[in-house]
């Protein structure tokens, strides 16, 4: 799971962050030593944090592009296999076409009343991908399902007071032969 | 919130769990914003003429926008979030009868509140030009061509301060963010009165996402302006005007326009380039707060031989929050992982880190700071460093148990734990409790310094601008 590698890096980073702030907290003590001495060293530190910081999130931006869920991206090595239409109502799913595991799917969600978020839940409970139901527009989630399963539908965008309850099941059956891939 | 979500949604009705969302949500940011703006207000008032009948204005539109949102949510049942999304005020969702009637109160009351810290970010601008006699030195661009930039010269009273350009850039952020607020907000009244009347759902939500990121962001850089006044009181240093602060606060002023398009990744409506352009802004916003203001408090810090009184340590500890939050919402803006994150646990998680650790850290480091020339008598230390450890270990236990619950996937604004997060929720209560705690003894202790001070030096119209 990304999600569980985005949380180690949190801590990680959260972790050295702090160290950074207990470490200055106690070497504060130490003073007091002369500012413009201090300063002119710490400034000199700081073009090279300027630098690093930015080569470390350019590196980040540029390797992360190909992983976006845009439909472009996803379409690039072929077409979908399978369509289905996902209409989002207030607080209601609903879904026509069937999804089989392997092909690509692409979802043609919209929103007859407010902003819904479809969000796809893999059998293990872990979110898959999602994308905003709109009203007036119809965007295009592009997914692939590994397995044939019980994948749960979410709402991901607070739509009122019946938002938490705002979800179904969607049955992914086993890849028939030419149908998927 | 915390309690009536981990106990599986059984505490309150859905209606009453997300009118309290609601309020919780809008009243957080306008007093934080409004907070922050006040604080700033006294602490430049020595080097700039800010208008107190202005900011008696600003005042009481605030608290009259204030009452009507609750009475909005408390009286009428408006439950539309303070993200309000187009069109759901129009389509609550929520059977009660005056929920158009709580929509108009809500939307009347934000207005309000917008145009109060308009007139803010205006009188700010207004008196900053007034010293500076153009926006050019306000901003403190004459630093690139003016020899001797670095130090503080008193006798020329055209120069700027680093909490003047703070909050500068706050105000020109400010004036934008509330104009398209503005513009919104008055277009979904009447929209509500006119229900024919429509717009695009994705105008509707690029316009409510950059007046409220922007307006939720400048709490931030609010309170960086408070920190350039109240941290050298401690260690005993000066924070000068720089190069690369000035230029790190011209950048914030380009970039934090662009970067609320991060709350738009998962429309797919939205031009692809776009959302390019929200990841970059959102990188690149972290970098001036990382290499300026956060770094130039640890500047500040290091070997000054600071006494950790409580205003110096919620400051110090307030650019920590600043930090560790900054860098969770840098892992979010980040568009092949928002895919898995947004509307997640880890988005509140986030921005609670920088806010309730940062943002009002910020604000309770300058209320012990001014307490003394506000009141004449000193908020007690004791309780300040105890409360100081209670937030911070609450909040982080809080934060923390989001972070991983957001990993796992638990959806913000659920009104029950998924399965397998249960205990984080219950961590997350836990934390809350001792957080409030904290919060609870700093307030008590308030109230009552407040009610026992033998004088309030609050401004006066004709003399409020040279009042320490």
């Amino acid at each position: 799971m990304i999600t569980y590698l985005a949380l180690g890096v949190f801590l990680a980073g959260a972790v050295a962050l702090a160290s950074v702030f207990i470490l200055a907290s106690q070497v504060a003590r130490r003073g007091p030593t002369p500012y413009p001495e201090v300063a002119s060293r710490a400034y000199r530190v700081r073009l090279f944090w300027f630098f690093a910081l930015g080569g470390i999130l350019s590196a980040v931006l540029l390797s992360a592009l190909p992983y976006a869920p845009y439909a472009n991206l996803r379409l690039a090595s072929g077409p979908a296999a399978m369509h289905v239409d996902v209409t989002a109502s207030q607080y209601l799913w609903s879904l026509q076409g069937s999804v089989q595991s392997g092909g690509k799917v692409d979802f043609a969600v919209t929103s007859m009343d407010v902003n819904h978020g479809f969000g796809v839940y893999d059998p293990s409970g872990h979110l898959i991908g999602q994308v905003q139901a709109m009203p007036g527009y119809t965007n295009h989630l592009i997914l692939q399902f590994p397995a044939e399963g019980d994948y749960v539908i979410r709402c991901l965008e607070y739509c009122g007071p019946g938002h938490s309850s705002m979800y179904m099941t969607m049955h992914v059956s086993k890849c028939q032969s030419g149908c998927c891939c | 919130m915390r309690l009536a979500q981990a106990s599986g949604g059984n505490l309150f009705s859905s209606d009453v769990f997300y009118e309290v969302m609601s309020i919780h949500g809008s009243g957080m940011v306008a007093i934080g914003l409004m907070a922050g703006a006040a604080l700033l207000w006294h602490l430049v008032s020595d080097e700039i003429e800010l208008s107190v009948n202005v900011n008696r204005a600003v005042f009481l539109l605030t608290l009259t926008g204030m009452l009507l949102i609750l009475a909005a949510v408390m009286v009428f049942g408006y439950s539309s979030a303070w993200t309000f999304l187009y069109p759901l005020p129009e389509h609550p969702g929520s059977g009660i009868a005056t929920a158009n009637v709580g929509a108009a109160s809500y939307l009347t009351g934000l207005a309000l509140v917008v145009v109060g810290f308009l007139l803010w970010c205006v009188d700010f601008i207004r008196a900053g030009l007034k010293r500076c006699g153009s926006l050019q030195r306000l901003l403190g661009l004459y630093v690139f061509s003016e020899p001797g930039h670095g130090h503080d010269d008193h006798t020329d009273h055209t120069t700027t301060q680093p909490s003047l350009i703070a909050g500068t850039v706050v105000a020109i952020l400010g004036l934008e963010a509330c104009l398209i607020g503005a513009l919104i907000v008055i277009f979904m009244l009447t929209s509500l009165v006119f229900p024919s009347l429509t717009i695009s759902a994705l105008v509707a939500k690029n316009m409510i996402y950059f007046a409220g990121h922007t307006l939720a962001n400048l709490q931030i850089y609010v309170a960086a302006g408070i920190a350039y006044a109240v941290l050298p009181a401690y260690t005993k240093r000066p924070w000068r005007l720089s190069r690369a602060l000035v230029a790190g606060w011209l950048a914030t002023l380009a970039i934090v326009m662009l970067a609320f398009f991060h709350h738009l990744y998962q429309d797919f409506a939205q031009p692809e380039a776009v959302q390019w352009v929200g990841n970059v802004a959102s990188y690149a916003a972290a970098i001036p707060p990382m290499t300026v203001t956060i770094y130039g408090g640890l500047v500040q810090v290091w070997r000054s031989g600071i006494r950790w009184s409580a205003a110096a340590l919620f400051t110090f500890m307030a650019m920590a929050g600043w930090a560790i939050g900054g860098f969770g919402a840098v892992i979010d803006s980040t568009i092949a992982l928002n895919q898995f994150l947004h509307n997640t646990l880890w988005v509140p998680a986030h921005f609670h880190t920088y806010m309730a650790l940062g943002v009002m850290f910020f604000i309770i480091g300058a209320a012990y700071h001014l307490m003394p020339s506000l009141t004449g008598r000193h908020l007690s230390e004791k309780v300040g460093r105890r409360a100081a450890v209670m937030m911070t270990v609450g909040g982080y236990v809080l934060v923390l148990a989001w972070y991983i619950s957001g990993s796992m996937s638990a959806p913000r604004r659920y009104m029950y734990p998924l399965q397998g997060t249960e205990i984080f929720a219950w961590i997350a209560v836990a934390g809350a409790l001792v957080a409030l705690t904290g919060a609870i003894m700093i307030f008590k202790d308030l109230v009552e310094t407040f009610l026992a001070a033998p004088h309030l030096n609050l401004p006066e119209p004709e003399l409020a601008p040279k009042q320490a």
